[in-house]
């Protein structure tokens, strides 16, 4: 099908309600990206990628399904609707699932959100190269690999609903990055990687940033190993901290609420963490790579405090939980994540105590929502009075998010932008260190 | 939404892919135009179904359907890739010449018209999915919440889910070769949350799943695998109310049968994909030959098990799947090795080139990964621990490969004291470094066994479905999480 998105996204509601359906909601999307990945001075992998696929979610005599397909050849998406209707009316009903009322949609200004440079042309082969060339000459001479990659991509998106609503939004996005694996003394191989990503190609680091941030960090990894089990200070990488801050929101799902299998059950309003700490939902953002318009239910996204000075504000329900569990709906997810940044370097930070792990990775691991339990394994440097005093790695961090929030000490002034996880160094206390 | 097993001749597909013998012809000429060694052309169709359950209702479902073609083409071991969701001639036409990009040359290749060949079935089915309405998967998923609910009291809520899918590949080469895999899929999930009284009187809730997968229709659910599936889920999740947190520190760790094969997914079989090797940066690069574990201890990564989620008829690259002995009484035997690793070695593929769809080029992967049967009675080896962790379920795992430092995630397990199983223990990140962990793997029991949950393995963006298996093993160190 060449129909332009919001025609095709017509076609789907029109096809589906005369299939049957009561309520529609259809989400199109297309897209084009190309990376490229260079070892050895040669290109390694040139990936070009061209897509376009149909969501639908359909209500059907009070029941409700959701729906996806790529194949949009022109007797194929009909078809695919008429079954998705069939399947639908064998399902039992549920008279919450269905979209949001009309009245509550509607969208904040997507130009605003400035996700769209226009595109910005640039040659990805002497791109790559000029990274790689640079990658390799920070390399210390224990380089065992390395490796550069770079991206572009443009994506666009319309939805539209049997109700009225329609909205929709074109980005793009940008990429940069490099990895190096060392000879350590022992044979082994530590790797470390660094990399910008941008929904405008201007906003992208330095390709010096990538090849020396990339050498630094894969350097700081020789010799690594365990230390002895403690409780201590934690300065979490800003690069890092969306793992930490995941085990934190997980809990706030409304389908972990619901499923009543949430360690936040009773804890709406109350303190959960020290009163320093903050953690903002900013969809807003312009250029965020998590910043959006409108949310899964068509609803105007809005700023929201999720902890604000350590009270537990808000829950994460889409309209859909927030009608089973009788309270006003706020959004199903989050967009872009902000802890507020403090006033002091990382090094001010650092210096101001005896001894610190700075977690720069992470291991496997998980948490427990039910729970607020966590165990991460990590790796990272060990810090004395802010000089370097050995790499660490084998070893696991573990608690409960409530103690980890609880012992929050301060946020460095050090945002980093290329997630939409924006957060500044973290600083924790009594943190348990496991080890040798 | 799946499409049904193909009967009869092969070339049964190209009417799926609307595509004819002369169109793939043009195809790979267009992709070989600039003189690239070597491609491949894939196409797929994966058509899946799923149902939910949730607070007492069957109100959720989804179905899905992926098609698209991904066209490599190679130069030396340089590779241009494009895919395109769009099946028309003009669409295919102008991937492959995108691909070609890699190429320099000024030489076209050939392609010669694809002859379909035959390959052998790992996965008959007897109910395929596509003969299957959505009432009686309702009924199915119906059916284990109330089982889960009979069995204890304690069960607060209970969630389900039984998926399937059907993924028809053809895999086109200029040689001639043309290959069709029809790959099924079966999987079921019950969730289930507890409510408990904590040591101090208080309202404790937990919650656990369990589920299980593999390649096969309908008959998958037979009635012992649907009372398993429920009667795990809730043994599971009752367990955590009574389970505390271990201390932390070093200490010996048994792994007991089945899923704690996730040990030698991290620990060795990421380290044995031959793209890490053959890029220099797996710590058991240049090891092939020498001892890496005790004599007890062998590893094998099989393609061919009848029925198993890891299980596939042919690779992604159209090269036959096999059974790769790994590691032999303790000797590094072979990588797991793609077209591009097996020419950068000198050695023929181990069916191992995986992709999880069209829109990746296949790498290394793993596909069932297991340790073979050793001397040891599992009692003998939880008598042999002073004082230890024992392992059962886990959820997670990860792997750095160069410094060879794995983790995963213990979901449940208990405490050994002089010998014997103690305090149940829940919720705790396991690490250890590869090679270390598997030079002080000290027992192998005799009891290995395949475990049956639907393991996922991601790499490099990619998900690909996994088997594992494993005996009781003991390890004479690893670092455990815990609780301070």
């Amino acid at each position: 099908m060449t129909d332009s998105l919001p025609q095709l996204a017509e076609f789907v509601i029109k096809t589906a309600m005369e299939q049957g359906a009561d309520e529609v909601k259809a989400t199109i999307s297309q897209g084009t990206s190309t990376e490229v990945s260079q070892r050895d001075g040669r290109i390694e992998k040139w990936q070009d990628s061209r897509s376009r696929s149909i969501a639908a979610a359909l209500l059907v005599n009070d029941r409700w399904s959701v729906h996806s397909t790529s194949d949009l050849r022109p007797d194929a998406v009909g078809a695919f609707l008429g079954r998705a209707v069939q399947a639908t009316q064998m399902l039992e009903p549920d008279v919450d699932r269905r979209l949001a009322d009309f009245d509550q949609m509607g969208l904040a200004d997507p130009e605003a959100l400035d996700l769209n440079d226009g595109g910005t042309p640039s040659d990805l082969r002497s791109w790559v190269s000029e990274l790689e060339r640079t990658t390799l000459a920070n390399a210390p001479d224990n380089l065992r690999s390395a490796s550069a990659f770079t991206w572009r991509g443009h994506s666009d998106r319309v939805t539209m609903t049997s109700n009225g609503f329609q909205g929709g939004y074109a980005s793009t996005d940008y990429g940069h990055g490099a990895t190096m694996s060392l000879e350590d003394v022992d044979g082994r191989l530590p790797e470390a990687y660094y990399w910008d990503h941008a929904r405008h190609h201007n906003d992208l680091c330095s390709i010096e940033t990538i090849a020396t941030e990339t050498a630094r960090r894969a350097k700081q990894r020789l010799g690594s190993g365990p230390v002895a089990s403690h409780a201590g200070f934690m300065l979490l990488d800003n690069r890092q901290a969306s793992r930490v801050l995941g085990a934190c929101l997980s809990p706030m799902s409304g389908r972990t609420l619901f499923e009543q299998r949430s360690c936040y059950l009773e804890k709406l309003g109350e303190k959960i963490g020290a009163s320093g700490f903050s953690l903002y939902d900013e969809p807003h953002l312009p250029r965020g790579l998590g910043s959006r318009a409108y949310d899964g239910d068509a609803r105007p996204t809005q700023r929201r405090a999720l902890i604000e000075d350590g009270v537990l504000k808000t829950w994460l329900l889409d309209v859909y939980y927030a009608r089973r569990l009788g309270r006003p709906p706020t959004t199903g997810g989050t967009s872009n994540l902000v802890v507020p940044p403090g006033h002091r370097s990382v090094q001010d930070i650092l210096t101001d105590h005896d001894k610190v792990i700075r977690v720069e990775g992470f291991l496997g691991g998980n948490s427990n929502p039910a729970t607020g339990r966590y165990s991460f394994g990590i790796h990272g440097t060990l810090f004395q009075n802010g000089e370097i005093a050995g790499a660490v790695s084998e070893m696991n961090i573990s608690g409960s998010i409530f103690d980890l929030l609880g012992s929050f000490v301060e946020a460095a002034d050090d945002v980093y932008t290329g997630s939409s996880c924006r957060s500044p160094s973290l600083l924790f206390d009594a943190v348990q260190f496991s080890g040798s | 939404m799946s499409i049904s097993k193909p009967q009869g001749v092969p070339g049964h597909h190209f009417a799926t892919f609307g595509v004819s013998s002369e169109l793939l012809r043009k195809v790979m000429a267009a992709a070989l135009r600039t003189g690239g060694d070597d491609c491949d052309l894939y196409f797929e169709h994966n058509g899946s179904t799923s149902v939910a359950l949730s607070d007492g209702k069957v109100s959720q479902a989804a179905t899905h359907v992926d098609l698209g073609m991904g066209v490599r083409v190679r130069n030396g071991d340089q590779i241009g890739y494009a895919y395109s969701e769009d099946l028309s001639a003009d669409a295919l036409v102008t991937a492959a010449s995108t691909a070609a990009g890699i190429a320099m040359g000024t030489t076209p290749g050939r392609a010669v018209a694809p002859v379909a060949t035959s390959i052998p079935n790992h996965y008959p089915v007897i109910r395929p999915w596509t003969e299957v309405d959505i009432a009686s998967r309702v009924a199915m998923v119906r059916s284990w919440e109330k089982a889960a609910f009979a069995q204890d009291p304690r069960i607060q809520r209970v969630e389900c889910s039984l998926s399937d899918a059907a993924k028809v590949v053809m895999i086109v080469r200029p040689d001639g070769r043309l290959f069709e895999d029809w790959r099924p899929m079966s999987r079921g999930m019950v969730r289930c949350t507890a409510e408990g009284t904590g040591p101090d009187g208080e309202t404790i809730r937990e919650s656990n799943s369990y589920n299980v997968a593999g390649r096969a229709g309908l008959e998958y659910f037979d009635e012992d695998r649907q009372d398993r599936l429920v009667k795990i889920a809730v043994e599971r999740t009752l367990f955590l109310l009574d389970a505390t947190s271990p201390s932390p520190g070093e200490m010996p760790v048994v792994l007991s049968a089945g899923p704690s094969a996730i040990l030698l997914h991290e620990a060795i079989g990421h380290g044995m994909e031959a793209d890490f090797n053959r890029k220099r940066i797996s710590i058991y690069a240049s090891r092939m030959d020498e001892r890496i574990a005790s004599d007890q201890v062998t590893i094998v990564d099989d393609g061919t098990v009848p029925g198993a989620r890891g299980s596939i008829n042919i690779d992604d690259e159209g090269n036959a799947t096999e059974r790769t002995v790994l590691v032999e009484n303790g000797m590094l035997r072979s990588y797991l090795h793609d077209e591009l690793s097996a020419t950068h070695y000198d050695l023929p593929s181990t069916g191992s080139g995986r992709r999880q769809s069209f829109r990746h080029a296949p790498i290394p992967r793993m596909r069932t990964t297991s340790m073979e049967n050793g001397p040891h009675d599992p009692q003998e080896i939880i008598e042999s621990v002073e004082k230890g962790l024992y392992c059962v379920s886990f959820s997670n795992g990860s792997v750095h490969i160069g410094g060879g430092d794995f983790a995963f995630y213990m979901k449940h397990g208990f405490l050994i004291e002089n010998g014997k199983l103690t305090q149940p223990v829940k919720d705790v990140n396991i690490i250890g470094n590869g090679p270390e962990a598997l030079e002080r793997i000290d027992m192998v029991g005799n009891d290995t066994v395949l475990d049956e949950g639907g393991w996922t393995c991601g790499k490099d963006g990619q998900s690909v479905p996994v088997s594992q298996g494993m005996p009781t093993v003991r390890v004479g160190q690893l670092v455990v999480g815990g609780a301070g």
